[in-house]
């Protein structure tokens, strides 16, 4: 487990010192210190309108983070041979996955918490809010786990395009399902079949449900951290085991 | 301390042997000189070792383990070729990184980390300084301590004196002197022959992935006055008429 | 042989897993789906809007529409949609060529019998894209079929009729509704108008169309003169005065009908039995001093 953290530890600091890394929070910062502005597009829904662009900033930005930052993280130590140091070194090659994925989860949750802070100051803190971020955080989470999992075999670019193409139909399964019951009985197969093992990001987006008064309960968010939890490991493990078995001919 | 059984190594997509039915043995103690011309297949041969290749057919057995045993790397210091760093990282912060890898007690951390910095012959001023704005020769000097940071019994040193200036060469020669008289083994590659000869006891000669000479130095050379340069050269010439 | 299936049995706990979760995941998700209220529009207009999509109006305006489609086809069994008018002016705001937009909220727009908002919606698609007859069509059929507003109508459908890819019904309803309007005169010179650029299979319809109109229009003209105590069904059944404008009138009624309004006693018969333009008979409005069928 030492080697774990110490590939997380190490993960950590190279992003934090990555300059990219600023550049793309004080741009998040910009935005979301416009979020009043939009608020004055409509009058008297000003507080809905700030609350939604600010969640949708910090949303957005954060997936930004995750694609831009996950995609590099193999690639990198593959392209710039500092993978050699790490093989040759009694470090299980899954703890290099893991050990990253750790690292850049606790840069993801610094961010998140800066953008936070950021929000709050405009939209007063309620616990709802702290949810909705919670489960914004989970997603990223699970982004990053599809990022790593394709960054082990892909150059940066392809893995980050499959990442946001996974993404986007993990948003649309819940509703290709329901379109699906109206198919032919291949098409309703397969619409579930697609919605049961594409991960649920459109459940993991809170802000629907719990902004719109829609009744939930813990269960309901217990399930879909499970899902979330659950397909975290899946890619997670496929990663590990790409990982180990790949050979660095270069 | 290392056995090579019938080692070959293809790599994908391509038809000729990077490595072709090699079989060599690295006794402990011995300081091993693997010299090869480019291609030869030298540096094929250490990533198999180190386990960051799988071999097509053949054996390794390496400190009475195999090439992926985590305990077996352990023991085992290596320094690639032109090594490559964490340029975010002081070099401080990587000795750090790699203690915390081979799970170096905390209390004996410190004073290990001093002792291979100082040992390498890096200059304190830059031991808090990132990596970034190392030359060539402290990077060098980082490699042979992240190396040397487990106090290995076996180092693997893939052309350590590449890129170096004489000084520099000179410094390395005489710390794998150091390494020799620690009664550590060394097993390393190299295209300087002369530093080869001052300190190798065992050598073997790679060429086009096939091995065409090894033994102790001594006893090649077999009381000729022969220069290992000369010896090499005499050998790739009869193998390749 | 063992680590294959310790992860095979990984793999197959982690589906089973997967499969359970989602399957808890579903229920609550579709209710939240198909219970969830049309949330309000927020936005009265995209003017603001369209400053801060940096260049990517088209898209905005895609993705908008996008979401409007979604609105209507949620709150298509109810057939109601409250926001619908400020889902198109946002997007015809943001993107004014979005020619569709301004066709649906006129097709659409009416149902919820929001007909100024699909007047101001197609006025504006006329405004933006006068090219398109399309908009000026629509706009002629909601004045005249829903607000009754015939010189609304007659100025829509006449725009249309401008423009050459516009199907000639629109000239056509123009002319007619001007005619029902009592506007005969300019219905008359429309049709005259219409003749001149008519395409062959066209004419003979126009020919009658004008014939009908040309002689309302003639006895209108006649009736204007007459002084207004002195109309034609007041002179039903009397003997025809001996005035001669009285005299000119209903030989020029007799010409045109065909038949004898006067029996052999002198005296107008008592009504008109013959209609020159319909089976059924004419009627005189005092007040606008017209004569109409009785079918219009």
């Amino acid at each position: 487990m030492n080697t774990l953290f110490a590939v997380a530890k190490n993960t950590f600091r190279e992003a934090i010192r990555d300059r990219i890394l600023l550049v793309i929070l004080f741009f998040a910062a910009l935005f979301l210190l416009a979020a009043p502005l939009a608020g004055k597009l409509s009058p008297g829904q000003g507080v809905r309108l700030v609350t939604d662009f600010g969640l949708a900033m910090l949303h957005i930005f954060g997936l930004f983070l995750t694609v831009f930052l996950g995609s590099r993280l193999v690639f990198h130590e593959i392209e710039r041979k500092t993978i050699f140091l790490l093989l040759a070194k009694p470090l299980p090659r899954s703890h290099i996955i893991w050990g990253k994925f750790l690292g850049l989860s606790a840069v993801l949750l610094c961010t998140t918490a800066l953008c936070s802070a950021v929000f709050f100051l405009l939209v007063t803190p309620t616990w709802s809010l702290v949810l909705i971020i919670g489960f914004i955080y989970l997603s990223l989470l699970l982004l990053l786990s599809i990022v790593l999992f394709f960054g082990t075999w892909m150059s940066p670019l392809l893995s980050s395009v499959a990442s946001i193409l996974f993404f986007l139909a993990g948003n649309i399964s819940f509703s290709l399902r329901l379109f699906g019951e109206n198919m032919s009985v291949a098409g309703k197969y397969m619409t579930e079949f697609l919605y049961y093992f594409l991960p649920n990001f459109s459940s993991l987006n809170l802000k629907n449900f719990v902004l719109s008064g829609i009744p939930y309960t813990a269960l309901n968010l217990i399930w879909i951290a499970l899902m979330a939890i659950i397909f975290l490991i899946i890619f997670l493990l496929a990663a590990s085991a790409i990982f180990t078995r790949k050979e660095f001919e270069q | 301390m290392i056995r090579i059984k019938h080692l070959t190594k293809i790599y994908t997509g391509q038809r000729a042997a990077a490595l072709e039915n090699l079989t060599l043995e690295i006794p402990r103690g011995a300081v091993f000189g693997f010299l090869g011309p480019n291609g030869a297949g030298k540096t094929t041969t250490i990533k198999l070792l180190l386990g960051l290749l799988q071999p097509t057919s053949g054996a390794i057995e390496i400190l009475n383990g195999g090439p992926q045993d985590l305990a077996v790397k352990k023991r085992i210091g290596f320094l690639p070729e032109q090594p490559y760093f964490y340029q975010y990282l002081t070099g401080w912060e990587f000795l750090e990184f790699c203690a915390d890898i081979f799970a170096l007690p905390k209390e004996k951390r410190e004073k290990q980390i001093r002792a291979v910095l100082e040992k390498t012959g890096l200059a304190q001023e830059a031991w808090q300084q990132k990596i970034r704005t190392y030359s060539k020769g402290m990077e060098q000097r980082l490699g042979l301590a992240q190396a040397l940071i487990n106090d290995p019994e076996l180092v693997i040193l893939d052309e350590p004196m590449s890129g170096l200036d004489p000084l520099g060469r000179r410094e390395i020669c005489d710390l794998i002197l150091d390494l020799r008289k620690e009664k550590k083994t060394v097993f390393f590659s190299s295209h300087i022959l002369s530093d080869v000869e001052l300190l190798c006891t065992h050598i073997a000669i790679l060429d086009h992935g096939k091995l065409l000479l090894s033994g102790e130095v001594k006893g090649l050379k077999q009381g000729k006055k022969l220069s290992l340069g000369e010896l090499f050269l005499a050998t790739l010439a009869h193998a390749r008429s | 042989m063992k680590k294959i299936l310790i992860w095979s049995l990984v793999a197959i706990l982690l589906g089973i897993s997967l499969w359970q979760v989602q399957g808890k995941i579903f229920p609550w998700q579709e209710t939240y789906f198909r219970t969830a209220k049309s949330q309000d529009f927020l936005l009265e207009n995209g003017k603001d809007l369209k400053k801060i999509v940096f260049g990517f109006e088209n898209f905005a305006a895609d993705l908008l529409w996008l979401q409007t489609l979604q609105y209507v086809g949620g709150n298509a069994l109810s057939v109601s949609f409250p926001a619908l008018a400020k889902y198109l002016n946002v997007i015809t705001d943001i993107d004014p060529n979005f020619a569709y937009a301004y066709h649906f909220g006129g097709l659409l727009l009416p149902f919820e019998k929001k007909y100024q908002d699909a007047v101001t919606l197609l006025e504006k698609g006329a405004r933006n894209l006068p090219q398109e007859w399309q908009f000026s069509y629509d706009l002629g059929f909601i004045r005249f079929y829903y607000l009754d507003d015939s010189e609304g109508a007659i100025a829509a459908y006449e725009r249309c009729s401008e423009n050459l890819n516009c199907p000639p019904g629109a000239a056509r309803m123009a002319a007619t509704l001007r005619a029902k309007s009592g506007k005969v005169e300019s219905a008359f010179q429309n049709l005259l108008e219409q003749l001149d650029y008519a395409k062959a299979e066209e004419i003979p319809f126009l020919l009658k169309k004008t014939e009908e109109i040309g002689k309302l229009l003639v006895l209108q003209e006649i009736t204007q003169v007459l002084p207004p105590r002195e109309s034609i069904a007041e002179l039903m059944g009397k003997k025809v005065p001996e005035e001669p404008k009285i005299l000119a009138l209903i030989a020029l009624l007799e010409k045109l009908l065909g038949e004898k309004l006067v029996d052999g006693n002198g005296r107008i018969l008592p009504e008109l039995t013959k209609n020159p333009f319909a089976e059924n008979p004419y009627i005189w409005e005092r007040e606008e001093k017209i004569i109409r069928p009785q079918s219009w």
